[in-house]
């Protein structure tokens, strides 16, 4: 389903406006970490407090990133220069969104658009205008200046496989390059033949051709008015005449929607996986219904073999099938031109010089790093996880920045900065391989042990999925309660099922038949069809705690505002994930810190322990003094730990360790009767919502009176961390990013142009305030 | 006891403030929800409330807000009935954009909305009338020309530049060149703190709320305060000019008492009118200035609010600043009752 997403639009348009000033792009090298095949999940977070600023002026967070209040800033290509001249630690990072796809030209291609017989109902007329199009001009000449990427398919190539690989079938420069020659020949053999004066006409009704282009405003749009400038003036050569008919983007939308435009010029957001398009070109999805239209098909596209694939395409379990139908789909709608492609925008993210070990996502076989914006968004964990600061591998406080939302509802948001701000309380059942983040089998596990999917009949006779998943055991809440698949249960069922609350309510929800709980841990789910998607919805599930939600009155309230009812410092906003939310100023800031019992917990954020003194062999009845030293993950003595030494063998003792201060305690141990021990010197360091803990093991000989103690150094203190053990190999490989190769010249023409405008309109103002006084 | 002729006037100009917010009621449905159809041919809620869901791939709870908010059934009477009824009841609903009830996102930010621009305000007015009262009693000299030039000055010069200017000047350049966070880069803050006495939470004020106050309401202050001097200049000038005035001096009455006894009486309605026409607009907000400065007000809610076709946002706010203007509009007619006393003769 393709969305005219307001926000995304207004972000894109100013991502295109501010293309529009001329930039120099001085891009320093900045390494990237990029994670081996099917990873582990990393081990953390390494930093210990992650705090989110809400500043909705993007001047505003650029003063900011540059005086160092935050570590991560969007950054527009005009501001590239400017941000590393201030911030020459800065490292640029240029990423590639997979979701949207710029600068379409789509067409209307029903026989008749308000009442009227409409000639691009004709496949050979979208086709000679799909020759018009002259891409590489367009991204060097226009308002993007070369920050772009040519878009020449329909399905985007940044979907990696889901995309044709023969683009001889798929490629619109492949099929149509661009050639007035070729757009001529088409145009004669569909009839349309030019008259005297120059235009073609219409055989059927005689009229001059003409298309009507919707359009948005060249000051809100620039590079998309750009393009159908081009195709005016490209059309007008080969005697099509063109209208360019802007307005805003609501009567845009509105037009699409209720099929009154001939053709209009937009950019689509896609989602993370290509499935919008069985919505944007199933026939199904182009109805009328009492004299209005429904579904999502605004082209109208309606071709019987395009449906067959489409379904296959959506409706198929095995992968591999359904991907090699939707490569069948694309050279359909490739030959039907329903819409011409232009470009792929790109994201430029500064991020301070001191974090590193910052991960990328990919989708091959496209090789460049790629950006999802998703609900699941796998580079909020991963980069959470994985970054550290320069010189100190643990602790320290990442500051980001967003520019506002409403309320962190997991059940109810719709806002993407909402979703990743959940995300960090709420882990989903499993995250992207970031190696190939299409790659549904490799997906990383995050609370679950293993998943299956197998086709059933199902008890009405029908085809049938049974998912089947396995909670791990060791996953706790916030709070404390432990995860058990009744949350994942709930979720479903109350949260999706019966409220239709919105992230719980995917198309697996939608078609859920029945659920089996068969212990507290797994459970079989039967969904009604088969569709691949299904174990994608499984797999990005977000499950909340029941406890907390099933006792909600309403749960469309803001979580984040509400206190935990029996935990104080906590607030309803409840989850499992590495981040606690600890305050939360409305309009202002979020703070979150580590969450100490997390199950994916560094181990290396323990305290570390030093104990001297120890004597493995002892008389009986002689006491031997310990000089503990106690240190915090981050080096710093730590005074408020709590030490204690336990003895077991022959008896059970515990002895408390006396703080002396400066991280430093002291015990004594003995005396003992005669026997084998083992000594266990144990520090557990506060935290905020827990607290971290080591210990050592000694082993202890004490001789009876008379007889000579054992040799000294018998047994090797051994150091072990409590809480979650987790012995992975190191996660990622390091490897250097690509720096584009864009480079322009400084053109401040329209600074100056646009600072000159200001300042007369400043004199006009004063002269006519002016003016009114003296009268 | 209140006079007959009070009681009268009361009750027409109570009759009069209730008018005007049924007719702003009116207006506003006219406006939000007939002309877009007419405009458009669609309904824009519906084209709001479908992208959000196509953007989930989900349709499911569409059929509950068309329900919810009868967008469905016929615009008259059904949707206005509908409106007006839960307006009347300030049942303000739920946000089409966000999902958040709507009173929650405005009481949200009311506080700081109320606070900054209430304070820019009073202030602004103080300051306004003393330099304008001083500009007009020294009028042709170089200190009205200066207060009128600079108050023209600032009038005209572009708020959002101004907060720019001094989000540099004093918050940015301080800390980029000596490491000083004299103020900060915008932002707000709580502005009460909880803290512990005796096991029991007490909340006290935040000082650290008015370090962030500054900065935007300098901002204001400069941009508003020119105004308010202008026109009590203008006013009292007026007022100087009258015959009365001359009598006065006349008969040798100092200048202070002519002033304080005669003048200022005089202005007073139609200072106070435009006090109480300038209320509401603490409420609306003050979006560029809020944007700059992060601040976590209305102005920037109402601006997405209306740029999102988000009915149920803007109708309620615009509801409670018709009551506001109202109100304010009726405290102004009861004052006006007591300094003007023709008033009471026309009764």
């Amino acid at each position: 389903m393709v969305a005219f997403s307001s926000s995304r639009i207004t972000r894109v348009l100013g991502l295109m406006l501010a293309a529009a000033l001329i930039i120099e792009l001085v891009s320093p090298l900045s390494s990237g970490v990029r994670a081996q095949e099917a990873p582990e999940p990393p081990l953390g977070p390494n930093i210990d407090v992650k705090e989110v600023l809400i500043v909705p002026d993007y001047s505003v967070q650029l003063l900011k990133f540059e005086a160092g209040e935050i570590d991560m800033v969007t950054v527009l290509p005009k501001d590239v220069e400017r941000v590393t001249k201030n911030r020459p630690d800065a490292q640029i990072i240029y990423l590639r969104p997979v979701h949207l796809t710029l600068g379409h030209l789509s067409f209307n291609v029903r026989e008749t658009v308000n009442g009227k017989w409409n000639p691009w109902s004709i496949k050979e007329l979208r086709q000679a205008m799909a020759h018009l199009i002259n891409r590489d001009e367009i991204i060097a000449l226009s308002p993007l200046k070369g920050i772009a990427e040519k878009s020449t398919t329909i399905v985007s190539h940044r979907y990696g496989d889901w995309v044709n690989p023969d683009r001889s079938k798929v490629d619109f420069e492949v099929r149509y390059p661009f050639s007035f020659e070729k757009a001529n020949e088409l145009l004669d053999k569909a009839g349309f033949l030019r008259g005297e004066d120059g235009w073609r006409r219409d055989p059927k009704t005689g009229e001059i051709l003409t298309l009507e282009i919707a359009v948005l405003p060249e000051s809100v749009q620039p590079v998309w008015y750009y393009i159908a400038l081009k195709y005016k003036e490209n059309a007008e050569k080969v005697g099509i005449r063109v209208v360019l008919k802007t307005m805003s983007i609501s009567e845009l939308v509105a037009g699409i929607m209720s099929r009154t435009l001939q053709s209009w010029l937009l950019g689509y957001y896609y989602g993370a996986y290509p499935t919008y398009y069985y919505y944007n070109y199933h026939s199904k999805e182009d109805r009328w219904v009492d004299g209005k239209p429904e579904g999502i098909n605004y082209f109208g596209v309606r071709n019987a073999t395009l449906d067959k694939y489409l379904d296959e395409f959506l409706f198929s379990l095995d992968i591999e099938k359904a991907k090699r139908a939707f490569w069948k789909a694309q050279e359909i709608l490739t030959d039907l031109v329903p819409t011409i492609p232009a470009y792929l925008p790109i994201t430029i993210v500064a991020v301070a010089g001191k974090w590193k070990n910052i991960p990328f996502y990919y989708a091959p076989p496209y090789d460049k790093p790629v950006d999802i914006y998703d609900p699941e968004n796998p580079n909020t964990f991963f980069f959470d996880m994985m970054i550290q600061q320069e010189g100190s591998p643990l602790g320290g406080k990442f500051v980001d920045v967003v520019a506002g939302f409403s309320a962190l509802n997991p059940l109810t948001s719709i806002l993407l900065t909402e979703n990743i701000l959940e995300n960090y309380v709420l882990d989903p059942l499993t995250v992207s391989n970031p190696n190939n983040i299409y790659d549904i089998k490799s997906r990383i596990k995050l609370l679950i042990e293993d998943w299956s999917v197998e086709p059933v009949t199902l008890d009405d006779g029908s085809e049938g999925t049974k998912l089947t998943v396995k909670l791990r055991r060791d996953i706790r809440w916030h709070d404390g309660v432990p995860m058990t698949i009744y949350d994942l249960e709930w979720t479903i069922t109350e949260a999706g099922v019966k409220r239709r609350l919105f992230w719980a309510y995917p198309e697996m929800v939608r078609q859920l038949h029945s659920i089996n709980i068969i212990d507290d841990y797994t459970m079989e789910i039967y969904v009604k069809g088969r569709s691949w998607l299904y174990e994608l919805n499984l797999l990005t599930f977000r499950p909340v705690p029941r406890h907390i939600w099933s006792k909600l009155p309403d749960l469309t309230i803001d979580p984040a505002r509400e206190p935990h009812p029996s935990i104080k410092g906590l607030t309803l906003l409840v989850g499992n994930g590495r981040w606690i939310l600890k305050e939360y100023i409305p309009g202002t800031k979020l703070v979150f810190v580590w969450n100490p019992m997390y199950h994916l917990r560094n181990p290396a954020k323990s305290p570390a322990i030093s104990v001297e003194g120890f004597r493995s062999s002892l008389s009986e009845g002689e006491v031997q003094s310990l000089r503990i030293e106690v240190r915090d993950y981050l080096g710093n003595p730590a005074e408020n730990a709590k030490v204690t030494v336990r003895v077991s063998g022959e008896i059970e003792r515990t002895f408390e360790a006396r703080n002396e201060g400066g991280g430093v305690f002291s015990a004594a141990i003995g005396p003992l009767p005669a026997g084998s021990y083992r000594v266990e010197v144990r520090a557990e360091v506060p935290v905020d919502y827990g607290s971290i803990s080591s210990s050592q093991v000694f082993d202890l000989s004490v001789a009876a009176a008379g007889e000579a103690p054992t040799a000294p150094g018998a047994a090797a203190p051994a150091q072990a961390e409590e809480g979650v053990r987790v012995e992975r190999g190191p996660p990622t490989g390091v490897e250097a990013l690509e720096v584009p190769e864009y480079r322009f010249e400084i053109d401040n023409t329209m600074i100056y142009a646009l600072a000159s405008v200001a300042a007369v309109l400043f004199i006009v103002n004063f002269l006519l305030v002016a003016r009114r006084i003296r009268g | 006891m209140v006079s007959r002729g009070f009681a009268r006037y009361i009750a027409v100009k109570a009759l009069n403030r209730l008018f005007l917010i049924i007719i702003v009621l009116v207006l506003e449905f006219i406006i939000l929800r007939v002309v877009p159809i007419v405009l458009y041919g669609t309904d824009p809620a519906l084209i709001i409330i479908r992208q959000a869901e196509q953007q989930a791939a989900r349709k499911a709870d569409i059929t509950e807000f068309i329900e919810r908010f009868a967008l469905d059934k016929p615009l008259f009477p059904d949707q206005f009935l509908f409106y007006f009824t839960k307006l009347l009841m300030f049942d303000f609903g739920i946000s089409f954009r966000t999902r958040v009830p709507v009173a929650q996102e405005i009481m949200d930010r009311l506080g700081n909305t109320v606070i900054l621009l209430g304070a820019a305000l009073a202030i602004s007015i103080v300051l306004g009338l003393y330099a304008g009262l001083y500009a007009a009693m020294n009028k042709g000299r170089r200190r009205d020309s200066f207060i009128t030039l600079f108050g023209m000055f600032t009038y005209a010069f572009p708020s959002y530049v101004l907060a720019f200017i001094l989000l540099m000047g004093l918050a940015y350049l301080p800390k980029v060149a000596w490491g000083v966070s004299l103020f900060p880069l915008g932002g707000s803050t709580k502005l009460f703190e909880s803290i512990s006495i005796g096991g029991f939470e007490v909340p006290v004020f935040n000082v650290e709320y008015l370090w962030y106050l500054t900065l935007p309401l300098l901002s204001l202050l400069i941009t508003t305060f020119g105004a308010w001097a202008y026109y009590v200049r203008q006013l009292v000038l007026g007022e100087l000019g009258q015959d009365y005035i001359l009598t006065a001096r006349a008969v040798g009455l100092k200048p202070r008492y002519i002033m304080r006894s005669y003048v200022l009486k005089n202005v007073s309605p139609p200072f106070i009118t435009t006090i109480a026409l300038n209320i509401p607009f603490i409420l609306s907000g003050a979006i560029i200035v809020e944007t700059i400065f992060s601040w976590h007000g209305l102005g920037r809610y109402i601006y997405e609010s209306v740029i999102n076709y988000d009915y149920p946002a803007i109708q309620a706010v615009l509801y409670i600043i018709a009551i506001i203007t109202a109100v304010s509009l009726f405290i102004a007619d009861i004052l006006i009752y007591y300094l003007d006393p023709r008033i009471k003769l026309e009764k």
